[in-house]
């Protein structure tokens, strides 16, 4: 009988294990089209997914052999680096032999041009936001690469592990150093990748990877049906209890719920004056029973949220103790510090889960005698009216890229205005502490800082921290040796096992 | 007859200036930021406040209004309708890859419907007491009303899903391997991939025109020179086709007008859930995105798109209907 599940993104070791079999290939479901191959330019998750690691790759990687919650670097395109004593300079020393998909021998002069893009605007806002404290990108040699800082920057390595240098080729025809080169791209309906036999590392058992553009949940239901589709990402929750009731589709497909780092909350707007108290906001998030919420409406699949950093990482420290349900207190706590005014909830119409928790919230805090009133709008309207306060609570899923988290821009008073601090906190003593976090270069050192931000924001209380929200895919029962790590389908050592087996 | 076409299209240029103007002062007043709209709405990223002005700023959005607009015309003006806010590419090459798909499937979808309609509002009109008729004219009511992503969830499970029947493929319009197919291999690959999208993009139109062609036969029918032909003794067939259609078809005519924009706009429902990608899907994106240029360049084209099919189908009535070109002759 075909197991249930895979918890937490471990694979059963059968699917680990065994003895490659080259070539194949393998068919994944994509749920909307790339605005473009080049992650660079545009703030596109998606296209992130596609090409990191497997057509583009960074100077240095986050180590998935590290401990759960400890972040660590391994080399990738630079083999070593140094830092200078007042950490403001890192030298990367390139690997030798690495040659782009069309031949042409990777330099340092391509690092520095690829992050000179970032660094000037034209690309993507999200990772230039990584780069606002270079003073200068340097390629003395075309195996040293050297970057200078105006003051030391916490998170330099896990920008440039999170930096995919693209180098060469077009947004439509991307031509990097990795495992996977671009062979085609179907506008509207597949892009696919083939084996790049000339990696320098260890080059991956299937032949080519066809992510095929698939934006209906529905179709792409049916086309697991037809057996058109190996890896199905992204699921409904229905599906995704579906597919275990399903004895067709349950024995070609294993169901994976992984969780990434994308974990939702609802963020007061601490600038209201009615909810300008840390005791009204605590008081507001007893009265939401969250666990029913979990368990009743969601059915169970996902995790609490208790901590804006990775749950896992010490960083959340292990006796931080999250809000409670607590209605009686609540109450009480409010007709003390004065119950809040009607409340009015912004939300974005991009997924049901939204719909689900603004009515539960709604509901709960309806018991407690605080009204609120639903806001659902359109995803562009909802992320000007939070960059300019212009709600009295929101909802809305962070994703981190990395497993290392910077809340400067979250919290921080200066991103009150235009950033992301949505909820206008200010608080000197939090942002003493994010100053200090973000120059702190030793993760070791910065993680009594980061607890120290942890315990702040519990007690400030910006957040209503909700869900840890899980990825839900189906995946074929022929493909074996995936690993899963920080990153999404890589399909690095991934080959398939021939039918029936 | 030439005057009559040159003062149509003298008046199509106010007319587009016009079109621009409104949509680029739409798209401004409307809230959202493309600096961050395009990111994935499923989980956000924090953008540093320096970052998203610095976006702002290389794309001239921190201008005036009307500094942009004069910049944007200046542009046009060339043919140039600048990169997308979205991927950078030219946004010219989007649509040059989306308009084929759409125009395929426009065409095919107008001619299926045309040639469903034809038949049936005759035959409705015809035996417009008779009971088949009458069930068949109400079904056209029925199918006119059935939501168009319905029906295509439904042909998807019931003809191409894996469950029921396996007939046709739902995704896209080639097979993966179409690159490699022989040339008379491909057309058959494409026209078997066009079936679904095709039926459902035409049986709205079909249903709509065949309740029009019903209606203005019915009034053709009941004028003297019917009862004229058909007092000559003239086949029921010739009266239909020959004389009563010939007249019904004119406001036909007109209604392609109204039809050809509806058709180029694309269905994002049908484009989304076939995964075609047209024009419906594109302008869709690009209006969440807030992808200013692309919905510029796609409001423009379609506003010439639409003008030209009013001077179209006023050619083609002027062609059908005699009055219609005295009078066009006769005025100065």
């Amino acid at each position: 009988m075909p197991d249930a599940d895979f918890r937490d993104g471990r694979l059963p070791a059968a699917v680990e294990q065994g003895t490659p079999r080259p070539g194949g290939e393998v068919r994944v479901r994509i749920w909307s089209e790339p605005t473009t191959l080049d992650p660079l330019l545009a703030p596109d998750g998606l296209a992130w997914k596609l090409v990191e690691g497997r057509i583009f790759e960074t100077l240095v990687r986050f180590d998935d052999a590290a401990p759960a919650g400890e972040t660590r670097y391994a080399p990738a395109l630079a083999t070593s680096w140094e830092v200078s004593k007042d950490g403001l300079t890192y030298t990367f020393h390139l690997r030798d032999g690495v040659r782009f998909h069309d031949g042409a021998p990777f330099t340092s002069a391509d690092v520095v041009r690829a992050l000179e893009l970032v660094r000037s605007g034209r690309g993507s806002p999200a990772l230039a936001t990584f780069f606002a404290g270079v003073k200068s990108f340097a390629a003395p040699d075309p195996r040293t690469f050297v970057v200078t800082y105006a003051a030391p920057y916490a998170h330099a390595l896990e920008s440039f592990a999170s930096t995919l240098l693209v180098a060469r080729g077009t947004a439509r025809a991307p031509i990097g150093t990795g495992p996977w080169r671009f062979v085609r791209w179907n506008p509207g309906e597949s892009i696919v990748l083939a084996r790049n036999d000339g990696y320098w590392g260890e080059k991956p058992h299937l032949d080519r990877v066809v992510y095929r553009v698939v934006k209906d949940d529905g179709v792409a239901w049916q086309l697991m049906e037809k057996g058109e589709l190996d890896v199905v990402p992204r699921l409904t929750a229905a599906q995704y209890r579906a597919l275990a009731e399903e004895p067709r589709l349950a024995a070609r497909y294993h169901r994976v719920r992984s969780f990434g780092r994308d974990w939702s909350f609802l963020a007061w707007n601490c600038r209201r004056k009615d909810l300008a108290d840390p005791r009204v906001r605590r008081a507001l998030a007893e009265l939401v029973d969250l666990d029913a919420f979990r368990d009743k409406v969601l059915g169970g699949l996902e995790r609490p949220a208790t901590c804006a950093y990775w749950s896992a990482s010490p960083s959340c420290p292990s006796d931080l103790a999250p809000v409670r349900y607590d209605p009686a207190r609540a109450s009480a706590e409010l007709a003390a510090a004065g119950k809040p005014k009607p409340v009015t909830l912004l939300y974005s119409a991009a997924s049901p889960y939204f719909d689900e928790l603004a009515a539960f919230v709604k509901e709960e805090l309806g018991k407690g005698g605080v009204e609120v009133s639903l806001e659902r709008v359109d995803w562009s309207v909802f992320l000007e009216r939070a960059r300019a306060h212009a709600f009295d609570a929101l909802l809305l899923t962070w994703t981190a890229t990395s497993p290392e988290t910077d809340l400067f821009e979250l919290f921080h008073s200066s991103q009150a205005a235009g950033g992301a601090n949505y909820g206008g906190l200010a608080d000197p003593e939090l942002d003493a502490l994010l100053v200090k976090a973000r120059a702190e270069p030793d993760a070791r050192a910065r993680v009594p800082v980061e607890q120290a931000i942890s315990r702040r924001l519990l007690a400030l209380q910006p957040y209503l921290f909700v869900d840890e929200r899980p990825e839900l895919d189906a995946v074929s029962r022929r493909l074996r040796g995936e690993r899963f790590g920080l990153g999404w389908w890589r399909f690095e050592r991934a080959w398939l096992a021939e039918d029936g087996k | 007859m030439k005057r009559l076409v040159l003062r149509r299209l003298l008046l199509a240029v106010p007319t587009l200036f016009g079109v621009t103007l409104v949509t680029f002062a739409l798209m401004h007043l409307a809230p959202g930021d493309p600096a961050t709209a395009g990111a994935d709405a499923y989980g956000a990223a924090a953008v540093s406040k320096q970052a998203v002005e610095l976006f702002r700023h290389t794309h001239g959005l921190d201008a005036p209004l009307p500094v942009q607009y004069a910049r944007w015309l200046a542009r046009v003006a060339t043919f140039d309708f600048g990169p997308s806010l979205r991927d950078g590419r030219p946004v010219v090459d989007s649509i040059a890859e989306a308009l084929p798909v759409t125009l395929y499937l426009a065409f095919l979808a107008l001619l299926v419907a045309y040639a469903l309609a034809i038949p049936i509002g005759v035959y409705t009109a015809a035996r417009a007491e008779k009971l088949p008729a009458r069930a068949l004219s109400g079904a056209m009511l029925v199918l006119y009303a059935l939501p168009s992503f319905w029906v295509a969830v439904t042909l998807i499970v019931l003809l191409g899903g894996g469950r029921y029947l396996d007939l046709f493929p739902i995704q896209g319009l080639h097979s993966e391997n179409a690159a490699s197919m022989s040339a008379p291999g491909r057309a058959l690959d494409l026209a078997w991939h066009s079936v679904l999208p095709v039926a459902c993009l035409a049986y709205v139109l079909a249903a709509a025109l065949a309740r029009y062609l019903r209606a203005s036969m019915l009034d053709a029918l009941s004028q003297e020179y019917v009862r004229a032909a058909r007092a000559r003794g003239l086949s029921e067939w010739r009266v239909l086709y020959r004389h009563a259609l010939r007249n019904a078809l004119a406001p036909m005519a007109a209604l392609l007008g109204a039809v050809v924009p509806y058709l180029i706009g694309g269905s994002v429902v049908v484009e989304s859930i076939f995964g075609l990608r047209g024009l419906g899907a594109l302008s869709f994106e690009a209006l969440l995105a807030r992808d200013y240029n692309a919905i510029m360049a796609i409001a423009t084209l379609s506003a010439l798109a639409t003008l030209a099919a009013g001077v179209a189908a006023d050619l083609l009535q002027l062609a059908l209907d005699p009055r219609a070109r005295a009078e066009a002759e006769v005025r100065p």
